[in-house]
């Protein structure tokens, strides 16, 4: 028996001895491949005028930031910049590059550029807008803002148009997109930070619609590192924030963030577009802009001024004849100034009002928003405007005695308005027409 | 039946190693050529190192940074690609050259590092407080840090990151290679503190016969400091640190016996009265320090933060002072003649050179501070820029 375990395994040995003759996976060797990757890449970046914008990030605490850049065959790379850790003007300066070998095919820019390597530099981070803690400045030398600068290529599009980037220490997505040759590469570096002043501080809040129809509020747009909550949960327990970068598409996380409902499930949302109209939109988020006009018009923190040479139809009517009533029962300098919807301190409580002015004399009529409001106090959205003057000041009382067209235009101002607004991310103009008479309206801007 | 499986066994031994093959087979990696591409936007640079390093004392000159040459615990970038020309072309004028000058090119490159590698940042240790200014890596590789800061209109901004490391590297391989007398060690025996050095002041450590605090660190920094120091230091930074040893040097603080110093505490070396018939009105002045912001020379802080660097501004000074006040030298109680153990520190390291090989110290030293104060980068950039 073992004679025959023996001749076996003699045969098997016969049989195999020469397996090293077996069918190759691949018809060349790794580093064959690895370098005729290498080369594939290397002309993917240089070809078709080898413009690209990169979408790049340097941790999980900043924005991203945009640069163009321009490789060339050999070896040198043109970056352009604007960003605010090189004072926010536009420069351009040539370094070197390289596809190494390393993890994979990696792009290495191998020579220290200023305008890139910034995020990289273990140099402690200065300026006016270096990151503060409880006391003070915080201190980054060794580490800066810890950014990359070689990339593992993670993948090509079939069209050779994006390419995929991996940051080799930070492992961060970077992305390029090709750039047409004829770009203006300064004035789309100005476009592109541009983008980000479509947000406001003074239009902070934003309300952000599922498409569930369920809302939540997003703020801090502005800044790269968004938060949302939604409207009808916890704004402490089920914030969300991430950081992202402005492109002039709209703006990409850096990495996807799980959106919490009141229920506390999770929807992902990776990045948001602009849509025609202005707002903004992404998968799963059918709209993103500024809270209601209403809301807006009834902040205590804002006054709108009525522009004068906004009025049409009745309203214009109407106005003329109170600046004529005013001049003849007054005097020439009497006419109407500056009219606002505010809010003033009357006995002590913040009380809306509508300012008229007439000559230097200021009057206050004291006014009563019709708003719906939720459990919170917050007002609900509505499209529509509509006070009523529940008091006056002095002034205003004596003059909606003596000059009757005066109060009737005020009157009339007390009827109901469709609000519509000038930006949907920054309503700082709105315009209103009456309900019942379409051709009458008046527009207000943010003072 | 054992002898069957002997049979079994010599039959299967052939056939194992039927295998085997005499041929090398194709490479499995694709050629590359080793000479710059000409239509590289390096290749002038690339071609001049090769000519100048490679070929002659090969050396690989790394200027483009590679990761992988590096302490990864670092967060370091590149350097700019005109310093690395500058840095490249002025380590073989102030290095090679010099060497070459004194002993020919053999020498150097018997002894001398095979990769020279640049790094554009600084090399932190965040928990220390302390950069790293260069790697020596078993005589084999030296890096150099801090590139980006490059100012080729201050010598001793280039002696304190590059040249003197340079020197200070090559003093390591060239004792690992023939080792230093160990008199030496024995000089400062007891007085090495390689935990806190980088917070003791360059004069206190002078009186104590250092020439640098990293000196005092431990023997072997000891003795390649005494060699970079003495061949890259002008005179005047020489006499001012002979100076700060022959002062004498206190906290002003009264510790016990036995009890440590406040590690950032300041040495004075002077002292005056407000009221000189009153003892509680002494105030200690003038302390060192090992460089100033943007001033690469060590130097003493005057009072109102006035940084000299020389012995004749010192002397100004303090006559300076002395017009308008009595003062007093601190007196050294150390009862260490640092003068004397730096000078015979020198000495060993002189005798050193010649004995085991057979160089002048002293020849060695005027030709690096001859070339150090003559060269002319835009002569030295022509030699890469007249490549074809």
């Amino acid at each position: 028996m073992k004679k025959s375990i023996y001749l076996s395994v003699l045969a098997a040995l016969a049989l195999t001895a020469c397996s090293n003759e077996s069918d190759p996976v691949f018809d060349q060797s790794a580093a064959e491949r690895l370098e005729q990757y290498k080369k594939e890449y290397a002309e993917v970046l240089t070809e078709d005028g080898g413009l690209w914008t990169m979408e790049y990030f340097t941790n999980s605490e900043e924005p991203g930031y945009v640069f163009v850049m321009k490789f060339d065959k050999n070896g040198s790379v043109n970056i352009a910049a604007n960003h605010i850790w090189i004072g926010g003007e536009f420069r351009q300066e040539t370094s070197l590059w390289k596809m190494i070998a390393d993890n994979g095919p990696v792009l290495s820019f191998n020579s220290y550029n200023n305008l890139f390597h910034i995020f990289s530099d273990p140099a402690n981070i200065e300026g006016p807008n270096a990151p503060t803690g409880e006391s003070g400045d915080i201190n980054e030398t060794g580490y800066g803002h810890e950014g990359d600068y070689e990339f593992q290529v993670m993948e090509v599009s079939e069209d050779r148009n994006t390419v995929r980037l991996l940051g080799k220490k930070r492992m961060y997505n970077i992305f390029l997109h090709r750039l047409d040759p004829s770009t203006d590469v300064e004035a789309y570096m100005a476009d592109v930070k541009n983008i980000p002043s479509r947000f406001s501080t003074k239009f902070n809040d934003l309300t952000m619609t599922d498409a569930e129809g369920k809302l939540y509020r997003v703020y801090n747009m502005n800044t790269g590192i968004p938060s949302i909550y939604p409207l009808d949960g916890d704004n402490v327990t089920q914030t969300v924030s991430g950081n992202g970068i402005f492109t002039l598409d709209g703006f990409r996380f850096m990495k996807p963030i799980e959106v919490k409902r009141a229920d506390n499930t999770t929807f992902e949302l990776s990045s948001l577009s602009f849509t025609e109209e202005g707002a903004m939109q992404g998968e799963n988020v059918v709209d993103l802009r500024a809270t209601s006009p209403m809301e807006n018009i009834t902040r205590v923190d804002l006054t709108w001024t009525i522009d004068p040479e906004s009025l049409t139809g009745k309203v214009k009517t109407l106005y003329d004849a109170a600046n004529a009533a005013l001049v003849a029962a007054l005097s020439q300098k009497d006419k109407l100034g500056a009219c606002d919807l505010t809010y003033g301190s009357v006995a002590g409580k913040m009380t809306a009002q509508f300012v008229t002015r007439i000559g230097t004399r200021i009057c206050r009529d004291y006014i009563e928003y019709d708003v719906e409001k939720d459990e919170s106090g917050n007002v609900l959205p509505s499209s529509q405007l509509h006070f009523s003057i529940t008091g006056g000041n002095n002034t205003s009382i004596k003059y909606d005695g003596e000059v009757p067209a005066y109060k009737a235009w005020k009157d009339y101002m007390t009827g109901n308005f469709t609000i519509t607004v000038n930006d949907p991310i920054i309503p700082d103009v709105v315009t209103m027409t009456d309900v019942n008479d379409p051709s009458s309206s008046f527009s207000m801007k943010l003072k | 039946m054992k002898f069957s499986r002997y049979i079994i066994a010599a039959m299967a031994a052939p056939l194992l190693a039927a295998c085997s093959s005499d041929e090398l087979g194709p490479s499995i990696f694709p050629e590359v050529s080793d000479e710059p591409d000409p239509s590289s936007y390096t290749y002038q640079f690339d071609k001049w190192l090769n000519q100048n390093f490679r070929d002659i004392y090969n050396v690989d000159f790394k200027y483009l940074m590679e990761d992988v040459e590096a302490d990864m615990q670092y967060n370091l970038v590149p350097a700019t690609f005109d310093n690395a020309r500058d840095l490249a072309l002025l380590t073989k004028y102030l290095w090679y050259d010099s060497y070459k000058e004194l002993t020919g090119e053999d020498f150097i490159r018997s002894y001398g590092p095979r990769i020279l590698h640049l790094v554009g940042s600084p090399a932190y240790n965040p928990n220390s407080g302390t950069e790293t200014l260069g790697l020596a890596e078993g005589g084999l590789k030296v890096t150099l840090f801090k590139v980006n800061e490059m100012d080729l209109d201050d010598i001793n901004m280039l002696n304190e990151y590059y040249f003197r490391t340079m020197h200070h590297e090559f003093g390591h391989i060239l004792h690992q290679t023939k080792s230093y007398p160990t008199d030496f060690n024995l000089l400062s025996t007891g007085r090495y503190d390689d935990s806190s050095w980088q917070s003791k002041q360059p004069g206190y450590v002078a009186s104590l016969g250092f020439i640098t605090p990293y000196a005092s660190s431990q023997a072997r920094e000891d003795f390649a400091e005494t060699i970079a120091n003495y061949l890259t230091r002008t005179q005047e930074q020489m006499d001012l640190i002979l100076w700060m040893s022959k002062q004498g040097w206190t906290t002003g603080s009264d510790k016990a016996e036995g009890e440590l110093e406040d590690e950032n505490a300041n040495y004075y070396c002077y002292y005056y009265y407000d009221d000189p018939s009153n003892v509680e009105s002494k105030h200690y002045f003038f302390y060192s320090q090992e460089k100033a912001y943007r001033n690469y020379r060590m130097g003493m802080v005057g009072e109102r933060g006035e940084y000299l660097t020389t012995v004749e501004e010192v002397e100004a000074y303090l006559d300076k002072m002395r017009e308008t006040r009595e003062i007093f030298p601190v007196e050294d109680k150390d009862k260490i003649n640092g003068y004397d153990v730096i000078m015979q520190k020198q000495s060993i390291a002189r005798n050193w050179f010649t004995d085991q090989w057979k160089i002048s110290f002293d020849d060695l030293r005027n030709i690096v501070q001859r070339r150090q104060s003559d060269f002319d980068i835009e002569a030295l950039r022509n030699e890469v820029n007249s490549i074809q």
